[in-house]
């Protein structure tokens, strides 16, 4: 069964990724697209958290902290060259870099699980605090003024690579997104099948026997934080894209607390999970928002005791399970 | 010691916790090809020395030669790599994942994908643990995570295996089965086994070592061992006339 349980779940991703890339842009208003754009970005980002606490078993507080790098360093970046190829990469590397530093330091110190929590959440906290002081035109780079807690406004677009003339509009960054989406999706899943993937799965089941079994557990750990920062860091490249703006508050600890809560409703330890969690989680958010019904955070906490009392390991677990308990006897239950 | 060159060998290795010494000047050899136990009431130090040759506790003084090469602070991961595999005292298992999916991170050293596969299914067979392949590490009684585990130290084919209480919680029939396995597994390589079964220690070991508060007490067949004076005071107290363990 598990042949089919993982065939079914791809061709469900495959699916979902074929009606986001080539129906929804044909069947809904350019501000649909706006709203959705923002949604599959932050998909991106509860995908890191997916990759490096759900299956690195690393609960890192400081994903916002590489989403809001990648912002900013794309904004100061593309604002500078006037061009987005190398501002995008450059979005990459430098939280991936972060990922790797910060890294290095706390898998090579052997800093325990709870530890690392609080220094990635100190490390988000540091930018918002350290950007936040930065108003004044004495903090610039090159020709970005920082801002402080205003932001950057004004972030050029993500334009056709080599021809910053041709930017991408609203339609084209929702295509752009949703392919980065999928690939990164895509990309995860296919690192999980191999024996690095693995391995990391092993780690986090059991990190001493995978030691003594040889496995450089530190050099795995520091492998996946960079993949995850590196992702996290391209997600904040395509919200600073989207709404042409960056500000501090990416790096705030309600944002850090929000991502951690897409990536437990949907279901710690999936990659679908994630992305439904985040995608469920911001729509009801957006939605409750304009009615103006109840206040957005009340429902939502509601709603997350109520998914802790009756679906503790999330949406897509707890559905598995429900399957698994409604399927005929005989069957394989797994 | 059966070789001529010990595979193993501690020169006053120490490990403290604060002021307890719980390894306490250790110099201890085993041959290559030999199969040792090494018995000790609780808290004589046996589980600590294991944990300080497998690189999980740092030794606070001695040194360790393993085949000649100075391993002593060493990590888990680098002394595995020279070829030492312990089995824990409680199973180590990763146990979310199945009982296959277990045993073939453990043959990383095979090679190619279809050595690996190979392998698996050969200590699946040896722990006779094959229809069980698919289950979750996490679902087998406890006699079964011990051969799993098992399973995981023999996947690489180590030169020296570490055994703490392999038998720990089995019933006598498993017993017997694991030290039939265990003698199995010594055709040609280094066996050192922690173990409080007599029953067991009599069915595999060569020479036994005595562990007494951190210490060495005495090293000799199990007859002999088992007929000291000194052992049986160790473990029953002084004056009393009783059989060992």
């Amino acid at each position: 069964m598990n042949w089919l349980r993982d065939r079914t779940g791809l061709l469900g991703a495959g699916v979902a990724g074929a009606v986001l890339i080539a129906v929804v842009p044909a069947a809904t208003e350019v501000y649909v697209q706006f709203e959705l754009t923002l949604f599959l970005i932050f998909a991106i980002l509860a995908l890191s958290l997916a990759w490096v606490w759900g299956f690195g078993g690393i609960l890192s507080f400081g994903q916002s902290a590489f989403f809001g790098l990648g912002a900013y360093t794309f904004a100061v970046a593309v604002i500078n060259l006037g061009e987005s190829t190398l501002p995008i990469l450059l979005g990459v590397l430098v939280p991936a870099l972060l990922a790797g530093l910060l890294g290095y330091f706390l898998f090579w110190r052997r800093i325990s699980d709870v530890y690392l929590a609080v220094i990635t959440l100190a490390v988000s906290l540091i930018f918002y605090y350290l950007i936040g002081a930065s108003a004044g035109s004495q903090y610039r780079i090159g020709a970005a003024l920082l801002g402080g807690y205003n932001g950057i406004p004004s972030v050029p677009p993500i334009n056709v690579p080599g021809a910053p003339e041709q930017p991408l509009v609203y339609g084209d960054l929702y295509i752009l997104t949703a392919i980065v989406l999928a690939i990164v999706y895509g990309g995860l899943r296919w690192l999980l099948a191999t024996d690095f993937g693995r391995v990391v799965v092993a780690i986090r089941e059991n990190e001493e026997r995978a030691q003594l079994l040889g496995y450089d557990v530190r050099m795995r750990k520091l492998a996946v934080f960079v993949i995850g920062g590196g992702i996290a860091g391209l997600a904040g490249v395509l919200f600073a894209a989207w709404g042409a703006y960056v500000s501090p508050n990416v790096f705030s600890m309600t944002f850090t607390a929000q991502i951690i809560v897409w990536v437990l409703v949907g279901g710690l330890g999936t990659l679908s999970g994630a992305v439904i969690g985040c995608v469920l989680v911001q729509a009801v958010m957006t939605w409750l928002g304009e009615a103006k019904l109840a206040d957005t955070n009340l429902v939502l906490g509601a709603g997350f005791v109520l998914l802790v009392l009756f679906a503790r390991r999330g949406l897509v677990p707890g559905l598995r399970d429900l399957l698994a308990r409604i399927r005929p006897p005989g069957r394989d239950p797994r | 010691m059966t070789g001529a060159t010990p595979l193993l060998e501690t020169a006053s290795l120490t490990r403290r916790f604060g002021g307890v010494i719980a390894v306490h000047e250790v110099d201890f050899q085993v041959g290559d090809g030999e199969l040792r136990c090494l018995i000790g009431p609780n808290g004589a130090g046996k589980s600590t020395f294991f944990r300080c040759l497998s690189g999980q506790l740092r030794p606070t003084a001695g040194r360790i030669r393993l085949a000649g090469h100075d391993i002593t602070g060493d990590g888990p991961h680098a002394i595995a790599r020279r070829g030492v595999a312990i089995k824990t005292q409680v199973p180590a298992l990763f146990d979310g994942l199945s009982v296959d999916e277990n045993v073939r991170l453990a043959t990383w050293r095979c090679g190619s994908r279809a050595a690996r596969r190979r392998r698996t299914e050969e200590v699946l067979a040896t722990i006779g643990l094959a229809r069980q392949a698919s289950r979750p590490a996490g679902e087998l009684p406890h006699g079964q995570r011990q051969w799993l585990e098992l399973g995981l130290v023999i996947a690489g084919d180590p030169q020296l295996m570490l055994l703490d209480e392999p038998t720990a919680g089995m019933t006598r029939r498993e017993v017997a089965e694991t030290a039939d396995l265990v003698r199995r597994l010594a055709e040609g390589r280094t066996i050192i086994a922690v173990e409080h079964d007599i029953q067991f220690i009599r069915m595999v070991a060569d020479t036994v070592t005595v562990f007494h508060q951190g210490r060495i007490l005495t090293e000799g067949t199990v007859d002999a061992v088992l007929q000291d004076r000194a052992v049986r005071d160790v473990y029953l107290g002084h004056g009393r006339n009783a059989r060992a363990c």
